[in-house]
């Protein structure tokens, strides 16, 4: 059947070319899978061969090849290039796009690509209508003024596309940081697409807006490939479209993170051509990779396509932190026109509490958990605030459940929850929550930091300790930017120098080092926690010998104020040559952090941790690791400080100086 | 009285007719079933020790070339807020609780009511109607409200036929 197909398709070919080369000079191309250019194509080719379009930027960014020197299209995928060899070689892709853009303008759309075994008129509409943005920017370029050359042939699903589209604003949208789940651990950056129709007069309707965002298709449910996959792009990574409701309700309910927008100035035609490159990124997919080609190194490579005055990419440093690449949108002066912010279920639920008395608190938090419980004594407006703050409780905690699963237990309990509100026939004033202004990811603090530390050991010898970061922020750092009690620390090292050889060695590697420090407040009682992961030198355990180490706890925080008070019940597991241990270079310990971080202004951070340990079956079966350090912060870049701590040698203690700055331009 | 029990008819027809319509439709019991559609990878093990990625379901509901025809991607009307109501109908439970909300203004834009501070309400005072038990499904949820909206003229939802 395929042999017959095939005869069937060279047959036709054979006509077609036939019947052309009676009437058309013969193909001036000889390239394989060379379309048919005919004088008018062959003018604009040597036009673009004369500017060296495909060097040019405008092309660059429309193949989505990495700015500066890139050499190759990122994006893979048949249905992106019209020349076979189109993704290596960008110079043949911008000629087989002029030829056939050209060749397929207005009415004419007839199926000449042998490589693309297009069967049919249809067929050939497909690939004449996939690729607008190329089309409007070569128009552009080569003939401006023209009403013919390039023009639009008819598209029936592109333009219902675009109608339904029909962006009359773009925002780049954060939602931010949510440490329980690793993915979401840096935040997530996509677009609201804001709708014509989605707005009256004097206001925007969020809800019937769209979303796109730029993900890996995830196809493993393996942890260990997973992580593996996504670390070496490993997964497609694809462009997508929700509904921003949908958007909405995944982070701000569902994960209650809040969401911060930052609204783009741009001019209707740009608005157009992005919309229109999306249409073309629909058919395409990227290597993804997550610290270097995510969600936010794609949305800026898309928007970049629409507005040509602007740089976005050459912004952006490795690795590319989501809450980092809203500075590149800053960069570029007046492109951001406006910040706004989604509250989360949690602020929501926070700002309902607030004019509510512990009393009517406390019986919203009993109602969340069992709808039927007694309002008796309050009358129906505080009735109604009560009704109002428990159903967000109650969403916070089961959302997912009724929505995952009408059937459930859950889902009867909302719906008692609810009819009960409802019965009492008063209606919720609108909630203003005030956002957190200290918390907008564009104020923070880059990602990388270098530390250089100057200090001695309390017998006097001196050393010199350097460190790195990679990302992102501690409680030390400079808060602004960052939600209160989350801490990412990613690829951290220390090194020493001292004056006695052997001058260099190596004191801490963090892997990861992440602290989710939740308050108690009112309302909120999550569980804090904290994992750490690297090399260290233990305490009490090998004279300074090199472990790794893994600490893992769990506990509660206090936060009045500009305290943080926690204690987190901890294990912890050493692992070393060097440990004489009955447990053969393993020593296990149970005990706890417990630290305290002060913001004693709104420039000056104190923290002190201690992590007493207990190990059985060790002869020296206590350890408490003390740490701590005192930060004073110019700006967001630069800051200096005390640390001290008892390491194996004993105290020691040092001045500090740290540096944060956006890390390195790859390519 | 009487408007109420007109309702409460057209409420038990439309409830006996629409799960037929959402049949022949396509989309079964839940409408436009995207409002029971949730993203990334929920086992919580699994995301501990590995999501490296912002995932997706690579759901072809949600490509480029397709993802707005979704439901019907009309931009106002009755069916517009059907689809609406559909897709989002946790979140006009808990606005038509309240009386107030962003889901119940956006389905009075889209049924291009005047008030929808009025719709709010109204939707409140029926909210036994629309919501009837937890597992009512979601195309007689919308059913109920476009015919409270409908049937409601001092709404005045002009985009409702």
């Amino acid at each position: 059947m395929l042999l017959g197909k095939s005869i069937k398709a060279l047959t036709h070919s054979a006509a077609l070319i036939a019947a052309l080369a009676l009437l058309a000079p013969p193909p001036a191309s000889a390239e394989a899978g060379a379309s048919i250019c005919d004088d008018e194509c062959e003018a604009l080719l040597a036009q673009a061969v004369e500017l060296r379009l495909w060097e040019s930027r405008g092309w660059r960014r429309l193949m989505h090849a990495p700015p500066r020197r890139g050499r190759y299209s990122e994006a893979y995928g048949d249905a992106f290039f019209l020349n076979p060899a189109g993704r290596r070689d960008l110079r043949a892709e911008l000629i087989e796009s002029i030829k056939e853009l050209h060749r397929t303008h207005g009415e004419t759309v007839d199926p000449q690509y042998p490589h693309l075994e297009l069967k049919d008129e249809d067929d050939a509409r497909v690939v004449a209508c996939r690729f607008p943005a190329r089309r409007r920017w070569l128009k552009a370029q080569l003939a401006p003024d023209s009403e013919e050359l390039f023009a639009e042939p008819e598209c029936p699903e592109l333009a219902a596309f675009r109608e339904n589209t029909r962006a009359d604003g773009v925002s780049v949208v954060f939602s931010s940081y949510y440490l329980n789940n690793p993915a979401s651990a840096f935040g997530h950056t996509f677009l609201r697409i804001e709708r014509e129709d989605a707005r009256s007069e004097d206001r925007r309707f969020a809800m019937l807006d769209y979303a796109v965002d730029y993900a890996a298709a995830v196809d493993s449910q393996n942890a260990v490939i997973y992580a593996l996959r996504g670390l070496f792009g490993l997964f497609r990574g694809e462009f997508s479209i929700y509904p921003y409701a949908f958007k909405i309700r995944e982070y701000n309910d569902l994960e209650s993170r809040d969401i911060w927008e930052y609204s783009l100035d741009m001019t209707a035609e740009e608005r157009a051509q992005l919309i229109d490159h999306l249409w073309e990124l629909g058919h395409a997919w990227f290597r993804y990779f997550y610290t270097r080609r995510n969600c936010s190194w794609h949305i800026l490579g898309a928007l970049e396509v629409a507005m040509p005055h602007i740089d976005l990419l050459t912004h952006v440093r490795t690795p590319v932190i989501p809450g980092e690449t809203l500075h590149a949108l800053l960069r570029n002066e007046g492109l951001v026109n406006e910040r706004r912010w989604l509250p989360s279920l949690w602020a929501s639920a926070s700002t309902r509490a607030e004019p509510l008395s512990r009393r009517e608190v406390r019986a919203a938090r009993r109602l969340a958990k069992n709808p039927e419980a007694s309002l008796d004594g309050f009358e129906a407006e505080r009735a109604a605030l009560i009704l109002d703050l428990a159903m967000d409780l109650f969403d916070i905690q089961n959302l997912e459940e009724v929505i995952l699963n009408p059937e459930s237990a859950e889902a009867s309990e909302r719906q008692a929850l609810l009819s009960r509100r409802a019965s009492l026939r008063v209606r919720t004033p609108h909630l203003e929550p005030d956002p957190p202004l200290n918390e907008a990811p564009d104020l923070a603090h880059p990602a990388r930091r270098f530390t250089v530390d100057a200090g001695a050991q309390l017998d006097g010898r001196w050393w010199i300790d350097l460190e790195h970061r990679i990302a992102a922020h501690d409680g030390l750092d400079r808060g602004t930017g960052y939600p209160d009690g989350l801490a990412i620390a990613f690829l951290q090292t220390r090194l020493r120098f001292v004056k006695d050889a052997p001058y260099l060695h190596l004191r801490d590697i963090r892997f990861v080092d992440i602290s989710s420090l939740s308050p108690a407040r009112k309302l909120r009682t999550d569980l804090s926690w904290r994992l750490s992961t690297g090399l260290s030198r233990p305490i009490s355990a090998c004279s300074g010998c090199i472990a790794g180490d893994l600490l893992l706890g769990g506990g509660a925080t206090i936060g009045p104020d500009a305290f943080l008070i926690w204690l987190l019940p901890a294990a912890s597991l050493q692992i070393s040559r060097s440990l004489d241990t009955p447990m053969r270079f393993l020593r296990a310990g149970v005990g706890g952090a417990t630290g305290l971080r002060l913001r004693i202004s709104q420039y000056i951070n104190l923290m002190a941790e201690a992590t007493p340990m207990y190990h059985p079956w060790q002869p020296d079966p206590l350890s408490i690791k003390v740490e701590g350090g005192l930060r004073a912060h110019f700006n967001r870049y630069f800051s200096v400080g005390l640390v001290a701590r008892n390491a194996p040698e004993g105290w020691e203690g040092g001045l500090r100086i740290a540096g944060h700055f956006r890390g390195i331009q790859l390519r | 009285m009487r408007k109420l029990m007109i309702i409460a008819l057209s409420a038990a027809a439309l409830s006996v007719i629409t799960p037929t319509m959402a049949a022949a439709q396509g989309f079964g019991d839940a409408g436009c079933g995207l409002g029971s559609m949730l993203f990334g990878n929920r086992n919580d093990f699994v995301q501990i020790f590995a999501a490296t990625t912002n995932g997706t379901f690579g759901n072809q509901t949600f490509a480029i070339s397709t993802g707005t025809s979704n439901c019907s991607g009309l931009s106002s009307g009755a069916t517009a807020a059907a689809d609406f109501i559909e897709q989002n109908r946790a979140s006009v439970a808990t606005d038509a609780a309240r009386g107030d909300g962003p889901s119940i203004e956006s389905i009075s834009h889209l049924a291009g009511c005047a008030d929808p501070n009025a719709v709010g309400m109204a939707l409140q005072a029926h909210y036994g109607f629309i919501f009837p038990n937890a597992g009512v499904s979601d195309t007689d949820v919308s059913g109920t409200i476009l015919e409270i909206l409908t049937n409601e003229s001092e709404l005045m939802c002009e985009h409702l036929g």
